[in-house]
């Protein structure tokens, strides 16, 4: 058999149709019109035309889908929670970076004023008793030594400036007494 | 029918010409039908697809330009897609039908032999059918209608080196599967 393989092969090559059938088909091929070169023109440009549109159309739809698909995510997903939201998660972090240098602000103002209200405390009590300089030991004398100056120093310096601070403001008031009169 | 004389009975036809168009008819319908047949193992079914087949490239033939390759490239790639689409709208029934006795023939000098020589055919041509449409094509046209490898090259749009490798491999598997029968 396997020699006979291309011999056989060969042999099919009688297979003819059937003399009837083949004239019958001839006759009725060549009754039939011919398609004109105009028509068959026209035909290649509405193919073109009518795959054109398959294809633009499947373009659109699957624009549509995807947009629609988008939308649906960023409106109705459970992944749209507000805790999820990749904008008000920036909004938030923004908002706590304002609120901790805004923190951090006041520390360094109260810090400065401390500083300051210190200084000043320590200068009065320089001018109005040369002797007893509590505020000024405080601040520059060690822990152990300043605890060894006399806290009435310091009472006596605060109630003389609260009770000037308020004779003060009743010589204020006593102004505008008049001035209101 | 030498080229150049090929070339203008094409002309004719395009031009309109009935009688061309059936000489070109009576040269390849035989090898047309054969390739079809082969295909899809129907006598009825051959014969109305290779009508088709004529039918089409007698309407088309208008738009159809000459390049030097036989006529018979067009039938063969009308042939082609005309089975594929049998098969994908007719998937259900594929009939091994015997070879018709009047199909091949006998030359043979006895009885016996002419028996003998129809059962090898059919059993060929039952394999032929277990091969891919490629392998089958290419079976078909090179070794039953003897086409030279550019011709099959330029039927199956495939370089001719491709076609002479998928030769060896079709060849290949129809003995291997002659074997396995045998």
């Amino acid at each position: 058999m396997k020699t006979d393989i291309f011999k056989t092969l060969r042999e099919l090559k009688h297979i003819h149709p059937d003399s009837d059938y083949a004239k019958h088909s001839r006759m009725l091929i060549l009754a039939s019109p011919q398609q004109s070169p105009a028509h068959a023109n026209a035909l290649r440009v509405s193919t073109f035309f009518r795959i054109s549109s398959i294809v633009g159309l499947g373009l659109i739809g699957i624009f549509m889908i995807l947009g629609g698909t988008t939308y649906i995510n960023e409106t109705y997903s459970p992944l749209a929670l507000e805790g999820l939201n990749h904008r008000s998660l920036i909004a938030e972090a923004d908002e706590i970076n304002a609120s901790i240098e805004v923190t951090l602000e006041t520390i360094d103002y109260l810090d400065t004023s401390n500083q300051t209200t210190l200084t000043k405390i320590a200068e009065i009590s320089k001018s109005e008793s040369p002797t007893a300089p509590a505020a000024t030991m405080m601040l520059a004398a060690p822990a152990d030594t300043a605890s060894a100056t006399t806290t009435t120093d310091i009472g006596a310096f605060l109630i003389k400036s609260d009770s000037s601070e308020i004779s003060a403001e009743r010589q204020i008031n006593d102004i505008l007494d008049e001035v209101s009169r | 029918m030498l080229d150049g004389e090929e070339k203008s009975i094409i002309d004719r036809a395009i031009g309109g010409d009935t009688l061309a168009f059936g000489l070109l008819y009576d040269k390849y319908h035989g090898q047309i039908y054969r390739f079809v047949y082969l295909k899809v193992s129907h006598r009825e079914e051959a014969e109305d697809i290779t009508h088709h087949v004529f039918l089409n490239a007698w309407q088309h033939i208008a738009g159809y330009k000459h390049r030097g390759f036989p006529f018979s490239s067009l039938l063969y790639q009308i042939a082609r897609n005309k089975v594929i689409d049998h098969y994908r709208t007719k998937k259900s029934t594929i009939d091994i039908e015997g070879l018709h006795e009047a199909d091949i023939p006998r030359h043979e000098s006895s009885l016996e032999d002419a028996v003998h020589f129809q059962f090898q055919v059919a059993t060929v041509k039952e394999a032929l059918k277990q091969l891919k449409q490629d392998y089958q094509d290419i079976i078909i046209m090179r070794y039953i209608e003897e086409l030279s490898p550019s011709e099959v090259a330029r039927i199956l749009k495939k370089p001719e080196t491709t076609v002479r490798v998928l030769q060896h491999r079709a060849i290949k598997q129809l003995k291997a599967l002659l074997n396995k029968d045998a």
